[in-house]
């Protein structure tokens, strides 16, 4: 036997250990160590793990994308566990977004982040043909139409977030998902009356900030076990009392009838109530430095 | 707690099947609970193929690093352990010096364990990220082949990489 433990370990470590090793690393990193060793020089491009959200450098506010592009062509290994990038401070659209997300489709990518704060962009088509997809992530996204697809028969995990997305296309998308488990829609414009109707759906996190745009909340998730909505107040309409952990979050600003925004009074607790009762299983609601039972 | 060994000598469950793991580089031997060492794939297998004997030897894993291995697999074989306290002890079992991880990564890979090799392999990352490339190179025991003008050739490839690095 060579190796007897120790330090004379450690230059054997084979190629897949190093690279799952980079794959905790910003790219930035991973690049660097090309320069370590003749060894190393093509290491990082085998990287399944392309994650430019860990990086603290500051070309992540530069406007050139670039880098990413040159960096994508270089890259060797045949299928992809993530690829996330990120960006604020944005000025404009960034085109390049569609190549990135061709790329990752094209390289069977599993999870898939990108996250744009202060721009919109078109969701990309290439999207709807990364069949691997099993967590997906988008900010800053616009979708202009339901998708025409056969849905992300892998996807389980879906989050977006400060995005334009109408009512029919968040039911196309969650009518398309065989197999989702958790929905998150956070601060996302254009949804009035959405219905969600899941049979696998385990948590459903609401996060509405457009004051007073969503009018009805109806959710058809037999298996859901959280349910978690932050914003003004709404109808909602369970189909399933079944939910273990529901958490409410209401804002302290009531929607009247006439259009405008009021403080909330220790009167609209009533009004909150009669929307509980369809809610058989609502153990609490938080409101801003209260808790009110629900029974 | 007092009751506890009591209920153990009262309880009529049958035998539990143990396995010995035995480390060839110190010959340390340790008998662990079957389900516990089935989360080693390699091992797994060895004991599917009926490959296994009443002593399994280890290969190139210390008997240090195979208790590690062992505390690893027992805390991740307990069905009433939540996800919180999993994630605190493998902080423990991690919490080690970079030469250590190394030999329990390769330990991890040997024995195909995907959640060690993960942690670990994080730990690593974590360890590393900040060290200047003499110290990774040390570590890694990489011996720089480069000659000057190479080197600063791969630099060139990729100059935005080496922004504001030395």
């Amino acid at each position: 036997m060579e190796v007897t433990g120790g330090k004379d370990l450690i230059s054997s470590l084979p190629d897949d250990i190093l690279v799952r090793i980079l794959s905790f690393l910003p790219v930035e990193f991973t690049i660097r160590t090309s320069i370590l060793s003749t060894r190393w020089r093509h290491l990082w491009k085998h990287n399944l793990v392309i994650d430019f959200t860990m990086s603290t450098y500051r070309l992540l506010d530069s406007e050139d994308y670039s880098f990413v592009s040159r960096f994508l062509a270089l890259h060797r290994a045949p299928k992809l566990q993530r690829f996330a990038i990120c960006r604020s401070g944005c000025k404009g659209f960034v085109p390049e977004v569609e190549l990135w997300v061709a790329f990752a489709a094209t390289r069977d990518v599993q999870e898939l982040e990108i996250i744009f704060y202060d721009v919109y962009f078109e969701v990309p088509l290439s999207l709807y043909a990364a069949k691997s997809i099993k967590s997906l992530y988008l900010s800053g996204v616009c979708f202009s139409s339901p998708p025409n697809f056969n849905g992300f028969f892998l996807l389980k995990d879906l989050s977006i977030g400060f995005s334009g997305i109408g009512d029919e296309v968040v039911e196309a998308i969650v009518s398309s998902c065989p197999i989702l488990e958790s929905l998150t829609l956070q601060r996302c414009s254009g949804l009035n009356k959405v219905k969600i109707a899941s049979r696998r759906l385990k948590r459903l996190v609401f996060d509405e900030t457009e004051l007073g745009e969503l009018l009805e909340l109806e959710i058809e998730a037999p298996n859901l076990v959280c349910f978690k909505y932050q914003g003004s107040v709404v109808t909602f309409c369970l189909k399933h009392h079944c939910v273990a952990e529901v958490e409410l979050l209401y804002r302290m600003f009531l929607r009247t009838d006439i259009g405008y925004e009021r403080e909330f009074q220790e009167a609209d607790f009533g009004y909150v109530k009669t929307l509980m009762d369809d809610l058989s299983c609502v153990k609490y609601v938080i409101f801003p430095r209260l808790i009110v039972g629900v029974y | 707690m007092a009751s506890a060994p009591e209920n153990e000598k009262n309880a009529s469950a049958p035998e539990k099947k143990t396995l010995t793991l035995k480390s060839m580089i110190n010959n340390e031997e340790f008998v662990v609970d079957e389900h516990v060492a089935l989360q080693s794939v390699t091992i797994k297998n060895m004991v599917d193929s009926d490959c296994a004997g009443d002593v399994i030897p280890v290969p190139t894993i210390s008997g240090e690093i195979l208790a590690l291995v062992i505390e690893y697999c027992k805390n991740h074989a307990n069905p009433s352990a939540s996800e919180d306290d999993l994630k605190k002890a493998d902080a423990g079992i991690v919490a080690k010096d970079i030469y250590t991880l190394i030999d329990l990564v390769l330990a991890a890979n040997f024995l195909d364990i995907k959640g060690l090799l993960e942690v670990t392999s994080q730990k690593i990352a974590d360890s590393i990220k900040d060290l200047p490339h003499q110290d990774v190179r040390e570590i890694f025991g990489v011996e720089n082949d480069y000659t000057p003008e190479e080197e600063a050739a791969v630099r060139a490839e990729h100059d935005w990489a080496f922004e504001g690095f030395p």
